[in-house]
């Protein structure tokens, strides 16, 4: 009981922190660009777990040995810098008075409660159903859970067992984010629960949905940002099936990083384009790119495609001396955030052995794409089938990107909208790149992995979708930054 | 009709439907007070039993119908315990709520016209207005799929639970193969928590390692085997190291306490090494209540330098 309670508090205090991170970030000078309080409490989730699993990671890395001591520590430390932060944010929410007199607004009002509701329900199932079960699928033992084990009884990153090639376990060099997030549960409660652990994962939900509200907020109506998080909410990919958020598989984690990278790249060139900095939103950006590499390998493969995205946007933009200079600038921003989180865990990894990984970049040569350009003729159609035809598996997702972007075809050339489309075309171009080197039959690897890899990708497709349409006639609405 | 007759036909007309809306309640809360009340008399055993007389002739229908019958039912009783107090909050302040509910449809209207304006007096293009039935016609099927995702993730649940309850999987060893559990049991119960074996084995052991954490276990794997996804029943052989093909520096590379050989492939599996150790035949029967079983794979677990436990 005293190990729950700890638990309890100690997951309080990393959300704690996550919030203190995410207000020193995006808060500016000029209040009306202040960030709504739900976009703090949504990246208080995801910043505070990363976060935590980070700095565990710098602190083994060290030398040091990990435990209930740096875990406490670090919900301490997050009472005390987020604690203030949340008191002074419930203050001004309390304060904050909001004019529902316009009969639009009221409606518009009306919609945001009854999607926050329902979010509300979404989350409360979703923590409910992911506790239903202890861990139970291949990969959350074999590669993360096994890894979080290894942690809490070696306490080090530098344990034998994970440093030796013949010890048994699945993806040797497969990042830490989520095995030191496991990790941060066990040394709180004081034992390994593999059903307590997957709150985790639950957070990371709430995490996004929320945070996703929060940055659509400062773009559309209250009533069309919380729509657009309810319907990100109820992708079936997501919750409830059972390799999502429901598992402590990294798939879903993914999803969440790399689908808040792109929403914050989206919202910074939408800031450079109306004349504003991009600096703060990329600054999330790189930060939550950096988790995505530091939860699962793909995370790689997203980060090389959004840094040529913004390189093309800046070679767009070059006629445009301001533009040019402020994306250049954004750019460097998200970076050199990218490297500084994921280049510890780089240099960590040579030292880790190579047993069962694929070793993709290693395998990338000119004569062996040519010799595998047939798998083309497997893979393509079906990836097709996956995303279109298998739409009662997995959701209408796919459609919606699609009925989005007939329906605005001008408006999906623009950069914010193009920057989705491109990371959406490079991530598939990606997966078909992996299905040509890898080690493994094909039909097997991608034809057994597509359905998740496809899910990782999803929130940026919802994203697509749900800014396609410009907003209504709202000009008076709250929480406006345009 | 003056301003004023509107107004009183407005104001009948909400009165009536306060009415309405009010007798509904008044219904809906005493069918759920009276429902719940019933599911909570039920003795849950009465429930289990009537879903074990529907429950197929399958080894595992009957066990399954016992505990979705208990999952079911409490579901049934926590549903019915929370409606009648949300009804009951409903009918508190019904007109509110009448008028909270056409705000949101208004709310809804408005925020899935992707035009400039909700408002149907106001003229809109051909595009404008497939472009809003097109945004709505979607909502509608992704909100109805999900429906349909949650209603059968709840069954999934209930599914599970049978086997789960609150049991941690270090209890259940949920997914893995019969072998695999038996072979985890044996290994807890013949070696120390802190025992290093090396293992000569075709099995893909990652589960086996978590779940006999903190004993280390080391396998050197075969590289045919290493990006092999094995298959169900031994239809795939995996290619495998025995424990003589291993050289005094390979041994030396993995120091070790026990060493276990465990195949399961019948191309791998030598039948006069299946009885070899007899501590596990003992336990392999014991656990099985079989006292002449004879299994259909090899498992030999020594200490290290080849001396018998």
């Amino acid at each position: 009981m005293i190990g729950l309670m700890c638990l309890v508090v100690g997951l309080f205090g990393q959300w704690l922190l996550g919030l203190f991170l995410a207000k020193f970030i995006l808060s500016s000078n000029d209040r009306s660009n202040d960030p709504p309080f739900v976009e703090l409490i949504g990246l208080g989730f995801v910043l505070g777990i990363g976060a935590t699993a980070w700095t565990l990671f710098l602190y083994s890395f060290a030398g040091a040995f990990l435990g209930f001591l740096p875990s406490c520590l670090l919900a301490i430390i997050g009472f005390s810098t987020g604690g203030p932060v949340l008191i002074q944010q419930w203050k001004e929410t309390k304060r904050a008075s909001r004019n529902v007199e316009s009969a639009v607004i009221r409606c518009d009002f009306a919609l945001c409660q009854a999607c926050q509701g329902l979010i509300a329900l979404l989350i409360t199932v979703c923590v409910l159903q992911t506790l239903q079960t202890p861990q139970k699928l291949w990969d959350e033992r074999a590669i993360f859970a096994l890894k979080a084990k290894v942690l809490f009884e070696d306490r080090s990153i530098h344990s034998p067992a994970l440093m030796h090639p013949d010890f048994v376990q699945y993806h040797p060099r497969y990042p830490l984010l989520l095995p030191l997030a496991e990790e941060n549960v066990y040394a709180l409660l004081g034992t390994v629960d593999d059903r307590l652990s997957k709150i985790v994962f639950s957070l990371l939900y709430a995490g996004m949905v929320l945070a996703t509200a929060g940055v659509l907020l400062r773009h559309f109506s209250e009533g069309r940002a919380w729509l657009g998080a309810l319907v990100l909410a109820t992708a079936p990919v997501l919750m409830p099936y059972e390799y999502g958020f429901l598992c402590g598989q990294a798939d879903a984690p993914v999803a969440c990083y790399h689908g808040l990278s792109v929403l914050y790249l989206w919202d910074g060139l939408r800031r450079i384009r109306s004349g504003g900095s991009g600096s703060r939103p990329l600054f999330i950006a790189g930060l939550c790119g950096g988790l995505t590499a530091f939860t699962k390998d793909e995370g790689i493969a997203y980060l090389m495609i959004d840094t040529s995205i913004l390189g093309l946007c800046v070679l767009g933009s070059c006629f445009t001396f301001e533009r040019c200079r402020r994306l250049i600038q954004a750019m460097i921003v998200f970076v050199m955030t990218t490297v500084a989180v994921i280049g510890p865990w780089f240099l960590h990894r040579r030292n880790l052995p190579l047993t069962t990984e694929m070793n993709y970049f290693g395998r990338m040569t000119m004569s062996l794409f040519i010799s595998r350009l047939d798998t083309l003729h497997w893979t393509l159609p079906h990836l097709l089938r996956r995303m279109f035809i298998e739409w009662r598996e997995w959701g209408l997702q796919w459609w919606l990107a699609i009925l989005a972007l007939i329906s605005r075809p001008t408006r999906a050339i623009q950069p914010p909208q193009l920057l989705l489309i491109l990371d959406l075309v490079g991530s598939l171009l990606s997966l078909i790149v992996a299905g040509m080197v890898a080690p493994a039959q094909l039909d097997e690897h991608i034809g057994g992995s597509s359905h998740r890899f496809l899910m990782q990708i999803t929130p940026v497709a919802i994203l697509f979708a749900v800014t396609q349409f410009p907003d209504s006639d709202h000009r008076s609405l709250p929480h406006r930054a345009e | 009709m003056t301003n004023r007759q509107s107004g009183r036909a407005i104001r009948e007309s909400n009165r009536s439907g306060n009415f309405i809306a009010q007798s509904a309640c008044l219904l809906l809360l005493t069918g759920s007070i009276l429902v719940g009340a019933f599911v909570w008399l039920l003795p849950v055993e009465v429930v289990q039993q009537w879903a074990v007389n529907r429950a197929g002739t399958g080894p595992f229908d009957r066990f399954e119908a016992v505990g979705q019958a208990e999952f079911a039912l409490w579901l049934v009783r926590f549903f019915f315990t929370l409606l009648p107090v949300v009804i009951w909050y409903v009918w508190t302040d019904i007109s509110r709520w009448r008028t909270w509910i056409v705000a949101v449809w208004h709310g809804l209207s408005a925020s899935t016209s992707p035009s400039s304006t909700a408002d149907i007096t106001v003229h809109r293009s051909f595009s404008d207005r497939a472009r809003t039935i097109g945004c709505r016609a979607a909502l509608t099927a992704w909100m109805l799929l999900f429906a349909f995702h949650f209603i059968h993730g709840i069954g999934e649940r209930m599914h599970e639970w049978p086997y789960f309850r609150f049991n941690s999987g270090e209890v259940v060893l949920p997914n893995i193969s019969d072998s695999n559990r038996a072979v985890i049991r044996y290994l807890q119960h013949e070696t120390p928590p802190n025992a290093r074996i090396l293992v000569a084995s075709d099995q893909k052991l990652f589960f086996l390692s978590y779940y006999l954490r903190p004993r280390t276990l080391l396998h050197r794997m075969h590289p045919d085997s290493e990006h092999v996804i094995p298959l169900k029943d031994q239809q795939r052989r995996l290619n495998a190291y025995r424990l003589t093909d291993l050289t005094e520096s390979d041994l030396a590379q993995m120091p070790h306490d026990y060493t276990l050989e465990y195949f399961e492939h019948p191309d791998l599996v030598d039948p006069s090494q299946i009885l070899d150790d007899t501590n596990w035949i003992s336990f392999v029967r014991q656990r099985e209540r079989n006292p002449r079983l004879i299994p259909q794979y090899v498992v030999r677990l020594r200490k290290a330098g080849g001396t018998p436990r």
